[in-house]
């Protein structure tokens, strides 16, 4: 029986090695040790070859990302928003609905809202101010007068909160965001 | 059930960005360790990945699907990586490629060798790893696409352009270039030496 070559050996390990040529190296594997180490050493190698795996950096999937679609173009605290949209979209709907709830004139015990006080002082200075004002008042003798009343300052006040919550977001997130991508 | 590359294929031609991302961090670090066999600097081969990948994707459209969405991709790294060898003045393509039949004989090492459990410590995978390195573009390139990437022979030569026997020999000879550098390692003793 003759010694595997090296090619026989590697062809062998890969599989492809004709199997009556395979049947008679796999005896020589167990009776002989230095035929048996040298197979070793090839499959050690081509194991470690297959585990020596690169990774990139985590910035890469943005970077190609960002060249190839076209939102591009989008503020980074929007992709952020994006990416975590599977948490943020619960988390805006219960805070929307808390909103609602607080404001809602309906939820406070005895009339009015818990907010209900604050928003008549508010909203009452702010017709003092802005009666000073000929466009308040040619704007506030329309049928948009209603703007302060009891349902439109829920919804002012609620457009008013979510606002500056999205002021606040952005300018949170596109702080994270930026750190994110400068590590 | 995990999606196929073709199903999220479909996702990403829809207009899916998940889908793209999908796709990418799928590939991203097998097209990797391609890059950095072949250009040897983790730098520059991110930047070939990322070019890849921007590549490929706006040629998304085009892929025919005859070979797998994997096999296409690392074509597309490993033209960008041999690009740019070659502005480096590194030729890719030609290159001697006969195999000494001596060199298809078994070496065999003294009965006295390093024992076989040394293959499976970290100094051993230290050391595969840094000769790996060194290895030869092109031979690098074909050993990582045989060996990690399980690219079989027909495969490699769509993705290299070369010929059949060139790609057999460069695998061979980057199997054996790799065993001896590493066996240099090994006490002296232990050297093979060639009948």
């Amino acid at each position: 029986m003759n010694h595997p070559t090296q090619k026989e050996l590697l062809d062998h390990l890969d599989g492809v090695l004709d199997p009556r040529r395979a049947a008679e190296i796999d005896l020589l594997l167990s009776s002989s040790p230095d035929v048996r180490r040298e197979y070793e050493l090839h499959r050690a190698l081509r194991r470690t070859v297959r585990s020596s795996v690169e990774s990139p950096s985590p910035q890469l999937a943005d970077a190609v990302l960002d060249r190839v679609l076209p939102q591009e173009s989008m503020a980074p605290w929007m992709r952020w928003v994006e990416r975590y949209s599977g948490v943020l979209a619960p988390v805006a709907m219960a805070a929307v609905l808390a909103t609602v709830f607080l404001i809602s004139p309906a939820s406070a015990p005895v009339g009015g809202s818990i907010f209900s006080r604050e928003k008549e002082q508010f909203f009452s200075a702010a017709e003092k101010i802005l009666n000073h004002s000929a466009v308040w008042e040619s704007w506030t003798s329309g049928p948009s007068k209603t703007i302060y009343s009891s349902s439109g300052g829920n919804l002012f006040l609620m457009g008013f909160a979510a606002f500056v919550l999205l002021l606040a977001a952005d300018h949170l997130f596109r702080h994270r965001f930026t750190s994110m991508r400068m590590k | 059930m995990i999606p196929t590359d073709n199903d999220i294929i479909v996702r990403a031609l829809a207009g899916e960005r998940s889908a793209y991302a999908e796709l990418l961090r799928r590939h991203q670090d097998r097209a990797m360790t391609l890059a950095v066999r072949m250009l040897k600097q983790r730098t520059e081969a991110e930047e070939a990945v990322q070019d890849a990948f921007v590549r490929a994707f706006r040629a998304l459209p085009s892929f025919e699907r005859r070979s797998s969405f994997g096999t296409w991709l690392y074509r597309i790294v490993f033209n960008v990586c041999a690009s740019r060898l070659e502005r480096k003045g590194i030729e890719f393509h030609d290159s001697l490629d006969e195999v000494h039949e001596d060199e298809r004989t078994l070496q065999l090492p003294s009965a006295d060798g390093t024992p076989e459990s040394w293959f499976e410590g970290e100094e051993f995978s230290g050391i595969v790893r840094a000769e790996i390195d060194r290895l030869e573009p092109s031979y690098a390139a074909i050993l990582t696409m045989f060996v990690l990437q399980e690219m079989s022979y027909e495969e490699i030569v769509e993705t290299t352009g070369l010929p059949l026997g060139t790609v057999k020999n460069r695998l061979f000879r980057a199997r054996m270039q790799l065993k001896s550098a590493v066996q240099k390692h090994f006490s002296p003793r232990t050297i093979a030496v060639a009948p």
